[in-house]
C-alpha cells in the first residue's frame, strides 16, 4: 500500500472520531502504523478537516470564552477571527495551541447585536462547555451563526456534541442552516447516534432579534422531533424485530419436545423461514 | 510509549462508528496486513446471508463457517465454492450441529417471526464449541429500518455429569429513519456480554437444550439494555446537550423547591 493510501486510511479514522475522542483515535492511529513519520505528518490536513467541521472550540490567551473554529470565521490557513473578542488568531490544528493574537477590528453593530442575542440564548440552552460565533462573511449580506455544545463523560463511557451552523441573509430575511447531533455509548460496546437536518427560515430582516428568535425556534422543533424519533423507533422498528416472548407468553420448553412447536405451528398454519 | 498494534485497533473499533465497522476493519488490514488473521477472528462484524447451492435455503455466513473464501452451509454440510479438503465437524458433532439448527429454527421462529438462524459447531479435547447466529431485517417503514444481528460464541467442557459453558454474546443493531421531518437519524450498534454456568448432561442432545436456554435468556436480557442505552441513555444525552426549557426557568424552580423543603424543614 502506497504512502498517500496509508494517509487516506488513517485520515478516514481521524474524521470519525466521536466527540472528545480525538486524542485517544490519534494514539490508536500511532500505534496501528507504528509510529510511521510519514503517515504521522500527513494527517495534518485531517486534523484541520476534523476542526472546522466539528467546530472545536480553542481558548485564547486572555480570553473569557473559548472561540469557534470553523470555516465561516477561517480568514487563512490556521488563521481564524473572533468579532466578539476583537482578535485573530493562529492555531496548531494537531495540539489546538492557539497564538499571534492580533486585534481584530472587521464587524460593525449589527453583528455585534446578533452575538449579543446568540450569547444569551446559548447561555439559556446549552448547559455544558459550549461556545458559539457571530461571522460576517465575505458576501456583504451574509452572516454566520454557529452553536456547539459539548458534553464528555468519559468515566461513565459516554460523550456527545451538538453543533448547529447558520447563514442569515441580511437583505432577503432568509436563514438556512445545519443541525447535527453526535452520540457515543461505549460502556461493553459501542453505539453511535449521528444524525443532522438540513433547516430553513425566514426572519424580519429589519429586526435583528428575529434571527435567534428563528433559531430558537428550529431548534426546539428538531429537539422535539427527535424525541418523538426514540420514541418511534422503540414501538416500531425494534419492536418488529424480535420479541421480548413468543405468543405463547412462556419460555422455551428445550429438550427432546422441542420439535413439538413446529407441530403445532403445523396445525396453526404459521410462519416459516423464507 | 506506544501500546500493541493488535490492542489499538480493537480499541479504535470501540470508538469509531459502528455503522462502518467492515470497513474500517479493511482498512487496518490494509494498513497492517499481519494483524488480518486475529482482527477477522476476534471482532464482531454484521452478518452476510448466502444462499445453499445444494438446498435452496439460506444460511448465515461469519469467520466460524469460513474457510478461505469458501463457507459452509449448516444445511448440507458442503463449502460453496466448493472445496476438497474443507474443514468439516465430525459426524457425531454435524449429527448434533443438525439438530442444534432444527432447534434454533423453531427458537427463531418464536421470538423472531421471521429472519434467520444458523449454528455451527466444532470439537473441543473435553467438549465442544459453537456459534448461534441470528439475523433479522425489518421491511423499512414510515417508522424507520432496522438490523438484528445476535452472534452467541459458546465453549462447552464436559465434567462428568455436568458442562461448563462459557458463552460471549453480542448484538449489532442498526435502527435508521430518514424523512422530510426528522432528516436523517442513524442509531446503531453493538453490544456484548459474557455469561457462564454448569448444567447437567446426560446426552449429547443436552448441550443444544442447555445453549438454547443460555442464547434465550441472554438475548432477553440484552433486549432490555438495547432498549434502554438505544432509546433511555442516548435519549438522555441528548436532553444533556441542549436543555429543552431555559436553563434560568429550570435555576429558578430549583430555588422554589429548595425554599419549599426549607420551609418545611423550619416548620418541622
Amino acid at each position: 500500500m502506497y504512502v498517500q493510501a496509508k494517509i487516506k486510511a488513517a485520515s478516514g479514522f481521524l474524521n470519525d472520531a466521536p466527540p472528545g475522542e480525538i486524542k485517544e483515535v490519534y494514539d490508536d492511529i500511532k500505534s496501528i502504523v507504528e509510529e510511521d513519520g510519514d503517515i504521522i505528518d500527513g494527517l495534518e490536513s485531517a486534523f484541520e478537516n476534523y476542526n472546522l467541521s466539528e467546530f472545536v472550540t480553542v481558548n485564547i490567551p486572555g480570553a473569557e470564552k473559548a472561540v469557534v473554529v470553523s470555516k465561516y470565521n477561517k480568514l487563512g490557513s490556521g488563521t481564524f477571527y473572533d468579532p466578539e473578542l476583537g482578535k485573530s488568531f493562529s492555531i496548531d490544528h494537531r495540539s489546538l495551541q492557539a497564538s499571534g493574537v492580533e486585534e481584530y477590528d472587521g464587524a460593525g453593530d449589527t453583528v455585534a447585536s446578533i452575538t449579543s442575542d446568540v450569547k444569551h440564548y446559548v447561555l439559556e440552552h446549552y448547559p455544558n462547555p459550549s461556545s458559539y460565533g457571530v461571522f460576517p462573511q465575505a458576501s456583504e449580506d451574509e452572516i454566520a451563526i454557529v452553536i456547539v455544545g459539548n458534553k464528555y463523560s468519559p468515566s461513565n463511557f459516554w460523550n456527545g456534541r451538538w453543533r448547529s451552523s447558520y447563514v442569515a441573509n441580511m437583505s432577503s430575511g432568509s436563514l438556512a442552516g445545519t443541525i447535527a447531533i453526535d452520540v457515543h455509548y461505549y460502556e461493553d460496546g459501542n453505539v453511535r447516534l449521528k444524525s443532522t437536518k438540513q433547516v430553513e427560515s425566514d426572519f424580519k430582516s429589519a429586526q435583528t432579534s428575529s434571527i435567534v428568535k428563528s433559531i430558537a425556534t428550529l431548534e426546539r422543533s428538531y429537539q422535539e422531533e427527535l424525541n418523538r424519533e426514540f420514541g418511534g423507533l422503540s414501538d416500531g422498528a425494534f419492536k418488529s424485530l424480535r420479541r421480548q416472548l413468543p405468543v405463547t407468553r412462556s419460555k422455551i420448553e428445550w429438550g427432546k419436545t422441542i420439535g413439538a412447536y413446529r407441530l403445532g405451528q403445523d396445525i396453526g398454519g404459521g410462519r416459516s423461514a423464507k | 510509549m506506544s501500546a500493541d498494534p493488535f490492542d489499538a485497533a480493537l480499541d479504535l473499533l470501540r470508538r469509531l462508528n459502528p455503522k462502518d465497522i467492515s470497513q474500517n476493519l479493511n482498512s487496518i488490514c490494509s494498513l497492517v496486513p499481519d494483524l488480518t488473521e486475529d482482527l477477522l477472528s476476534s471482532v464482531d462484524q454484521p452478518l452476510q446471508v448466502k444462499r445453499c447451492k445444494t438446498t435452496g435455503k439460506d444460511y448465515l455466513t461469519c469467520d466460524y463457517n469460513r474457510d478461505g473464501d469458501s463457507f459452509r452451509s449448516p444445511w448440507s454440510n458442503e463449502y460453496d465454492p466448493p472445496l476438497a479438503d474443507g474443514t468439516v465437524p465430525s459426524d457425531a458433532i454435524r449429527k448434533l450441529e443438525i439438530t442444534a439448527n432444527d432447534a434454533f429454527d423453531i427458537y427463531r421462529d418464536l421470538y423472531y417471526e421471521g429472519g434467520l438462524s444458523s449454528v455451527y459447531l466444532w470439537e473441543l479435547d473435553n467438549g465442544l464449541a459453537g456459534v448461534v447466529l441470528l439475523k433479522k431485517v425489518s421491511s423499512e417503514t414510515s417508522k424507520g429500518q432496522g438490523d438484528w444481528d445476535s452472534i452467541h460464541v459458546f465453549e462447552a467442557q464436559e465434567r462428568g455429569r455436568n458442562a461448563h459453558y462459557k458463552l460471549t454474546s453480542t448484538i449489532i443493531l442498526n435502527l435508521v429513519t430518514s424523512n422530510k421531518s426528522i432528516g436523517t437519524f442513524d442509531l446503531g450498534g453493538n453490544l456484548t456480554r459474557q455469561v457462564e454456568q454448569d448444567y447437567p448432561v446426560e446426552d449429547e442432545t443436552s448441550h443444544v437444550a442447555n445453549i438454547g436456554k443460555m442464547v434465550e435468556d441472554i438475548e432477553s436480557k440484552m433486549r432490555n439494555q438495547l432498549q434502554e442505552v438505544y432509546f433511555g441513555k442516548t435519549k438522555d444525552i441528548v436532553s444533556d446537550l441542549r436543555s429543552l426549557s431555559t436553563l434560568s426557568a429550570a435555576r429558578e424552580e430549583k430555588k422554589l423547591q429548595s425554599e419549599v423543603v426549607q420551609n418545611l424543614e423550619g416548620r418541622a
